[in-house]
């Protein structure tokens, strides 16, 4: 018994080692995450590859004993006798315990530990602009305080590349949520507190391009919810300036009839008739 | 027929009894958590802090009266029995009807409206209803006393009925800490 | 109502006439107009107007709710007595026996199986108009407003169906026998906690009625108190399925802990009973919190109360620490039982012991220690301060370790095994691979960093779907497989069940793997629409979920037929250990022919140990 025992234990461990190599292969060389566009969002993708890394070995050890067991061991018919009386094993239980206490605690401090302390970090930095950020029942209303400026439900988010800049969240009904994909954060807007959020553009870009640049709403908030997205675009500071400057004097030239209604990018949804009823009770 | 060895009718409710408030105990706890959580240790000026001790006398007394009740059943004294069970309903009818007023007033003082209103009312709320279940379990026994079915065999429901109305008071107690004098 | 005495001078009822469930209907809805009445009486009293939807539909539903359990069989089987009268049985036979106050946990355990594989039927059609809504971008079929209200019951629904079909039907059907006790500990309280169920399923289609309700099925303020009246549809359908699983947790828990055969010490308790009693204990505690959460809500709807409303003062992440407080043993509710499924399947089919059966025992009561501390990982974008975050990380990514236990014991029980891959095994070692990926792609939304963007993602929604389908839905029709010789008699068709197998497997994996890249790439849940650059892969989707829909085709033809006319099944069918299979299929009325005791391991397999019961007092009980 004990012979092809081992036998069976180095032809797993074969197949572990190349489940993980292509496992690994398959993740070191495929990108599965949208552009990024913010110095934050490092620490986000960090976090994801590395966790991508840790958890191909883990699962490759698992599936090559499953893979390998329903192949070697299955039986035709109904098994004649008993297989081998193996209730446990001391040294591989214990093994497979501290082994999962190590891997959980080595994942809690990094990267969840440290990546998280370094975001807390990036959401302390003194801010170059700050945008006060308003979830409304289905839009975003926004407002740039050191400016002055207003926006009611705008047609896009015009932001500068480089700036460090600081969105003040909140609503005025029900809870949304602030989230671009090409910056990765996510922070929720909630009514009645303000919860803040600090994104560096790194990349220019524009929701024409690259839908990751859109500020989605990322928190169930009614009959418009899946809609409720404001498209970004991140321009050089001049023309990020331009832009301030239009946008403060009123509605700018071409927005008209860019309401989310008719954006014209295949999101007509219409149908509001049946669910527009809310908030009429109290 | 087979006679399983397993544990006698008592034991076993006893244990269910015990697992079932445990379950109540926890709901609450999450009420007097929210209190906290939600108002922290603040308290409205307007809250009648004498009429919740003579709520918690009147709640205690009842406590009393049926354990004297339940006492006499041991004994066999079904008319000590329900004179028990009497007493202490008629004590819980006067505690709901002192909430009664104690709400009306405190609709004017601090209205649903208000965060320590929302708890009061919630919290004293899930009480009552407690309180008004427990009633109509002592109604029941009343009932079955007049019957004279609460005999030896029966004495369980008696036992569950004051386990519960105990715990109903003992609750109490815990709301009443939380809610007037925190 | 037809009394009858029925040959052994017992009274009975229930034997003829109009099943006592179109009783109950016709009680509660007197009960329910009464409350109604009730409501406007005193409303006019306080000088309000007579009619307010909500008040009366809360009050109303109250006294619908004891006119109904009265008229199923309440009055007759229980509630006379409360009045210090005589009692009676309600033992019908045949078909009869399903729709009244039937009191034997053999009867209830199908009332539950029945239920809720057809309410798990509706749930998933819901899923198939959603995914048709997802074909293409831009309306498909309903457009938002419908969607976000088909995707709330589909949510609610499924919950429900995975947080009570094991427990429901197996816990009740299985775990008595397997310790080989007569029934359970309360038998009316478990006939209670099956007849809250169709008030739920009225409540859910009432709410239909009027509107909907559209915040998914976690029911999240301020939206939840804004919303359409079919919201408070949704809380009174939620508590009232807490309420029954209260009342069943008090049952299982009593049964497991004082019911168990002599011999059974807690070393040879079968590993699916151990689940058993870790979801009831859940059940039992958190489910009051669920209670609370929704109690507010309803509070701030009907008095305008203060609780959620910022306004007054209100704090809309409470409601989040209170649902999420149950919510999140919740899922272990839905997955536990299913575990104990799939580590009660593998040694018979590996003809093996269960692999480290003390560690899967800890495995077990471990993630239910650690899930009442892990709420907050559902709140990571709420501002909840960076202590906060790093301490519900941890207790978090240390549930990975009492789950890593119980892969320790699948794997430990098929190496080396004999596997014989019938129809339950192979949806066994499904779980295994299922709820790897889910597992593993839950650390990802542990990790902060890497959930700030992973959150409200459709990769929450695919891996949700990995752990509660993967492994609780995939452990229902392990169960049903398996133990469907033991309700029925007969077996279940195992060609078709291998259809019904692979078709659900792949078509399973196809559908929700792909959602992971979804959710990556800028897919965001609960939406019925979405970026035109993810349409391919969305189709893929649909696709892909219709054959899954498709491979229940298989799995009701087979059990509708094998039910009548499957090759009969005997005793032991897969040449089990457990006290489930030491008795006839099915069992007669008190279980056993004789009276068990328990003498060795459960799953001594090719040990020369002695058997692990036998049926005294009877021959030929030994597999
Ligand atoms: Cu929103
Ligand atoms: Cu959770």
């Amino acid at each position: 018994m004990g012979g092809d025992g081992r036998r069976d234990l180095v032809a797993t461990g074969v197949l572990w080692v190349i489940l993980t190599a292509l496992g690994e292969w398959a993740v070191l060389g495929t990108n599965m995450l949208p552009t990024l566009a913010s110095r934050q969002g490092e620490e986000v993708d960090g976090a994801f590859r590395l966790l991508m890394i840790y958890s191909v070995p883990v699962m490759a050890f698992v599936l090559a004993v499953l893979f390998y067991s329903v192949i070697r061991w299955r039986v035709e018919g109904r098994p004649e006798e008993d297989g081998p009386p193996l209730a446990d094993h001391r040294g591989f239980s214990r093994t497979w315990f501290f082994v999962s206490v190590g891997l959980a605690a080595l994942l809690f401090i990094h990267p969840g530990v440290t990546g998280l302390l370094a975001l807390e970090r990036e959401m302390k930095e003194e801010p170059d602009l700050v945008v006060e950020l308003t979830g409304v029942q289905w839009h975003w209303d926004v407002n740039f305080p050191e400016h002055g400026v207003t926006l009611e439900n705008p047609p896009e988010l015009v932001l500068p590349v480089g700036s460090t800049i600081r969105f003040d969240l909140t609503s005025t009904d029900v809870i949304h949520a602030f989230w671009v994909p090409a910056f990765r954060l996510k922070q929720d807007a909630i009514p009645g507190q303000t919860n803040s959020v600090t994104i560096t553009p790194l990349e220019t870009g524009s929701y024409e391009e690259d839908d990751a640049f859109r500020l989605q709403c990322a928190e169930l908030c009614g009959t418009g919810h899946a809609r409720m997205f404001l498209p970004v675009r991140v321009v050089d500071q001049a023309e990020f300036e331009e832009w301030l400057a239009g946008a403060g004097m009123g509605p700018m030239e071409g927005m008209e009839g860019m309401d989310m209604g008719d954006r014209g990018d295949g999101m007509g949804m219409g149908d509001e008739g049946d669910g527009m009823k809310m908030g009429d009770e109290g | 027929m087979t006679a399983h060895a397993h544990p006698g009718y008592r034991e076993l409710h006893r244990y269910g009894l015990w697992l079932f408030i445990a379950s109540e105990a926890f709901l609450f706890a999450v009420l007097l958590a929210v209190r906290f959580f939600f108002t922290g240790l603040d308290r409205p000026e307007a809250l009648n802090v004498p009429l919740g001790v003579v709520l918690t006398i009147i709640l205690l007394a009842s406590s009393y009266t049926l354990h004297r009740g339940e006492k006499a059943a041991e004994v066999g004294d079904q008319a000590g029995l329900r004179l028990g069970l009497l007493l202490t309903m008629g004590l819980g009818v006067v505690f709901l009807v002192i909430v009664g007023f104690e709400w009306a007033a405190g609709f004017v003082e601090f209205p649903a409206s208000t965060p320590y209103g929302a708890v009061f009312y919630l919290i004293t709320g899930a009480h009552a209803l407690h309180l008004l279940s427990g009633l109509l379990v002592l109604a029941s026994l009343y009932i079955q006393a007049g019957r004279g079915v609460l005999d030896e065999g029966n004495r369980w429901k008696v036992e569950a009925g004051a386990l519960y109305w105990h715990f109903v008071d003992v609750i109490w107690l815990s709301v009443f800490t939380t809610l007037y004098l925190l | 109502m037809a009394t009858t005495i029925s040959g052994t001078g017992t009274p009975t009822i229930g034997s003829r006439g109009l099943p006592f469930a179109f009783r109950g209907l016709l009680w509660g809805a007197i009960g329910f107009l009464a409350g109604a009445l009730l409501t406007a009486g005193v409303r006019v009293l306080l000088g309000y107007p007579a009619f307010a939807l909500e008040p009366v539909v809360v009050i109303g539903y109250v006294f619908g709710l004891s006119g109904w359990f009265l008229g199923v069989g309440v009055w007759e089987t229980w509630a006379r007595g409360w009045l210090g009268r005589e009692t009676v049985a309600y033992k019908p036979d045949g078909w009869r026996r399903y729709f009244g106050f039937h009191q034997d946990h053999k009867v209830i355990g199908i009332q539950y199986g029945v239920t809720f594989i057809a309410l798990f039927l509706i749930a998933g059609l819901l899923a198939m108009f959603m995914r048709a809504e997802l074909m293409e971008t831009g309306r498909t079929i309903f457009g938002p407003a419908g969607y976000n209200r088909v995707m709330s019951l589909h949510g609610l629904m499924m919950v429900l169906v995975a947080v009570t079909a094991v427990p429901g039907a197996f816990g009740n059907y299985v775990m008595p026998l397997q310790i080989g006790a007569e029934d359970m500990a309360f038998p009316r309280l478990n006939a209670l906690s099956y007849w809250f169920w169709p008030p739920v399923a009225i409540l859910l289609l009432a709410s239909q009625f009027v509107g909907g309700w559209d915040t998914g099925w976690t029911g999240y303020v301020p939206l939840a108190v804004v919303n359409r009246p079919g919201q408070l549809f949704y809380a009174l359908a939620f508590i009232t399925a807490g309420l029954s699983s209260v009342v069943a947790a008090v049952n299982f828990v009593t049964t497991v802990v004082k019911m168990r055969a002599p011999g059974m010490t807690w070393r040879r308790v079968p590993i699916f009973t151990w689940a058993i009693l870790f979801t009831g204990i859940l059940s039992l505690l958190f489910t009051q919190a669920v209670a609370v959460a929704l109690a507010m809500t309803i509070f701030d709807r009907i008095v305008g109360g203060a609780f959620f409303d910022p306004v007054l003062g209100g704090l809309p992440v409470l409601y989040q620490h209170i649902f999420w407080f149950y919510s999140h043993p919740a899922v272990y509710v839905m997955v536990l039982p299913s575990l104990g499924v799939l580590l009660e399947i593998l040694p018979v089919f590996s003809r093996k012991p269960l692999f480290g059966y003390k560690w899967a025992v800890g495995g077990i009561i471990g993630i239910s220690a650690l899930s009442a501390v892990v709420w907050a990982h559902h709140m990571f974008t709420t501002d909840i301060g960076v202590t906060t975050k790093i301490g519900f990380m941890l207790t978090t990514e240390a549930i990975s370790v009492p789950t890593g236990l119980v892969f320790l014991s699948a794997v430990g029980t098929i190496w080396r095994g004999k596997l014989w891959l019938k129809t339950p095994m192979l949806f066994a070692l499904a779980i295994v691979f299922n709820f790897l990926i889910g597992g593993v792609t839950g650390v990802f939304l542990s990790d902060v960093p890497a959930d700030v963007q992973l959150q409200d993602t459709f990769w929450v929604v695919a891996h949700f779907h990995y752990t509660i389908v993967g492994a609780g839905i995939f452990g229902l029709f392990a169960g049903i497989y398996y133990w469907f010789p033991k309700m029925t008699g007969r077996m279940l068709d195992e060609r078709l069940g291998k259809i019904h197998f692979w078709m659900m497997f792949l078509g399973f994996n196809l559908t929700f793997l792909p959602m992971f890249w979804l959710g990556l790439n800028g897919m965001n849940r609960r939406i019925a629409d979405y970026q035109p650059s993810l349409e391919g892969v969305n189709t893929f989707v649909s696709l892909a979920g219709f054959f899954l829909g498709a491979s229940f085709l298989f799995f009701i033809w087979n059990a509708v037929v094998s039910w009548r006319r499957g090759a009969p099944a005997g005793d032991n069918p897969w040449g089990a250990r457990t006290l489930e299979w030491l008795t006839t299929s099915p069992p007669p009325e008190l279980n056993f022919d004789g009276e068990p005791e328990v003498t060795g391991d459960p799953y001594g397999y090719g040990t020369d140990g002695p058997a692990h019961a036998i049926v005294r007092g009877e021959t030929g009980g030994e597999g």
